[in-house]
């Protein structure tokens, strides 16, 4: 079964023809308490302490940042060490702050009684974001974290990858997703998508990377599921 | 003693964490005993004092039992630095080994003799320049700031106050923000500190006011690279902070330009000055108080968004 509009006009919507949903985790089926800006606090003295200066690993994520620190340094091996376990730090830290984003739960479950495949592809430890699948009962047939994938999203593999495991074409996936790098992701990777802004996010926020559709509440993914 | 580096915080234990790492690591070149660390902690409620009693044992530490304010607080830290250079940094501010050496050469070489102070680029986590260089506010550019006019119109003389310079060479400036400015502890005597009348803000306008009356230039210096995190103590207090720096703006008015002016444009200028400053505190009260699903224009408080960076990114 796959995704087709509630009205009359199922054939022209969107997302028809829909076959697998990818989520992001954090930000979209939960309610992450992670504290980024300690984060990049932390990042970036562990940089300073390898002799870098702030804008020899300036980026406009946590990730980036230690990209851009590592290709600096002649040996990386010890500054991504610590810098990802600064991160799992701070990762597991934040777990007993999660909450879930409402409908999350009710979203995945409805999608895989419909037959769609699910997939969840976080940024996010695995040591962190199995705890919060579990604990939220998030309904998925694969889980990619940052521990599973050489390169992490917007970097259009990681979702691909997902999809493969799904054994669902690109074409027919569809990435939901609260930041702009999930939709830069899913565009890059020939998937339709889906921006979450939550009940009060602007829709700037996706204004460098406009997604196919933008929604304030998962409930919305759900009527565009046939009820047949 | 060659430097002090005078930190004024308020419940950002984090960032304070963070800011005096970075400075472990920037003294480190410096010879031993040539510098100091000095935290004025105005009775935070966040831990800030004991996590530099247990983490930074090296640091000098004054702790106030109430809050004092920025300005107090900065006056009780100068009367115990005993350095010729006194860095002002705020503890949302990363300082690298590399900014403090460029900060502090400059200020040494002989042609700078007439700087009494130089401030480096601020930048954001992102690495995002700050527009952290401003012109003085004439009357002129103040009735643009409290009208807002000099935001209509930013290339008028009401914009005056806001105009920057583009930020990629070394020049002389009116007034850099004091979240990270070294300065001759010699310019900073000639004048007397901070003005505790300011509390908490345009305390820095005055400072660079006062020093450019004296005689002293002010610097700035792009290629000591500084990040700058940014209104961490000043978001936590939002409607009182305007009302705190509209007072202060009068103060300035009064201060420095009252002679200058004729007495009903003083006035005028007072009145307007308190008027807008209600209709922000009236405004800031609003939207804390409409209830946050119906927030359709203004989406989360300030307060509340998040910094470039730091935003959910997972």
């Amino acid at each position: 079964m796959s995704i087709r509009s509630t009205t009359q006009t199922h054939s022209d919507h969107p997302f028809a023809g829909t076959r697998a949903v990818l989520f992001d985790l954090d930000g979209t089926l939960v309610e992450s308490a992670i504290d980024f800006r300690r984060m990049r606090v932390e990042i970036a003295r562990l940089a300073a302490d390898h002799g870098l200066s702030p804008e020899e690993f300036a980026a406009p994520d946590v990730l980036g940042m230690v990209r851009a620190a590592a290709a600096r340094l002649p040996d990386p091996r010890v500054f991504l060490a610590r810098a990802e376990e600064t991160m799992v730090a701070i990762e597991m830290a934040a777990l007993p702050g999660a909450r879930e984003i409402p409908g999350a739960r009710d979203l995945l479950r409805s999608l895989a009684s419909a037959g769609l495949a699910v997939g969840i592809v976080t940024r996010n430890c695995r040591a962190a974001a199995s705890p919060l699948i579990a604990a939220f009962a998030l309904q998925h047939g694969v889980v990619l974290t940052r521990d599973d994938v050489p390169r992490v999203k917007p970097h259009p593999e990681h979702l691909l990858i997902a999809a493969r495991r799904l054994g669902v074409p690109a074409h027919a996936t569809m990435m939901v997703g609260d930041h702009p790098m999930d939709v830069q992701g899913g565009r890059a990777a020939g998937m339709r998508t889906v921006g979450f802004l939550g009940p009060d996010r602007p829709e700037s926020v996706f204004a460098a990377a406009p997604p196919d559709a933008v929604i304030r509440h998962l409930s919305e993914i759900a009527a565009w599921i046939s009820p047949f | 003693m060659d430097l002090s580096v005078l930190i004024v915080n308020w419940n950002t234990a984090a960032l304070l964490r963070g800011c005096l790492r970075s400075l472990r690591g920037a003294l480190v070149p410096m010879k031993s005993g040539s510098a100091e660390v000095i935290v004025v902690d105005n009775a935070s409620a966040d831990g800030s004092a004991d996590l530099v009693r247990r983490e930074f044992p090296e640091v000098r530490l004054i702790a106030n039992q109430v809050n004092r304010n920025y300005a107090v607080g900065s006056n009780q830290g100068l009367a115990i630095a005993q350095g010729d250079l006194i860095l002002l940094l705020n503890p949302d501010t990363e300082v690298s080994a590399t900014a403090l050496a460029r900060l502090r050469q400059f200020l040494m070489v002989p042609i700078s003799s007439g700087a009494g102070g130089v401030a480096p680029r601020l930048v954001y986590p992102t690495g995002e320049t700050q527009a952290s260089v401003r012109g003085f506010p004439t009357p002129t550019a103040l009735f643009g700031e409290v009208t807002g006019f000099g935001r209509l119109f930013p290339r008028s003389r009401w914009g005056g106050y806001r105009r920057s310079p583009a930020l990629d060479r070394p020049m002389p400036v009116d007034q850099p923000m004091a979240s990270c400015l070294l300065l001759r502890r010699a310019a900073l005597a000639e004048i007397g500190g901070f003005d505790e009348g300011l509390p908490l803000f345009w305390n820095d306008v005055d400072l660079c006011l006062r020093l450019h009356a004296a005689g002293w230039e002010i610097w700035y210096l792009p290629e000591a690279v500084v990040i700058h995190y940014g209104g961490a103590s000043t978001r936590q207090v939002r409607a009182r902070a305007i009302w705190a720096s509209h007072r202060g703006l009068h103060r300035l008015l009064s201060k420095h330009y009252r002679r200058r002016m004729p007495g009903p444009l003083y006035a005028i200028s007072v009145a307007a000055i308190y008027a807008a400053g209600a209709v922000r505190v009236a405004l800031a009260w609003l939207r804390a108080r409409v209830p946050f699903r119906s927030r359709k224009l203004s989406g989360r408080p300030a307060a509340a968004r998040p910094l470039p960076g730091e935003e959910n990114q997972w």
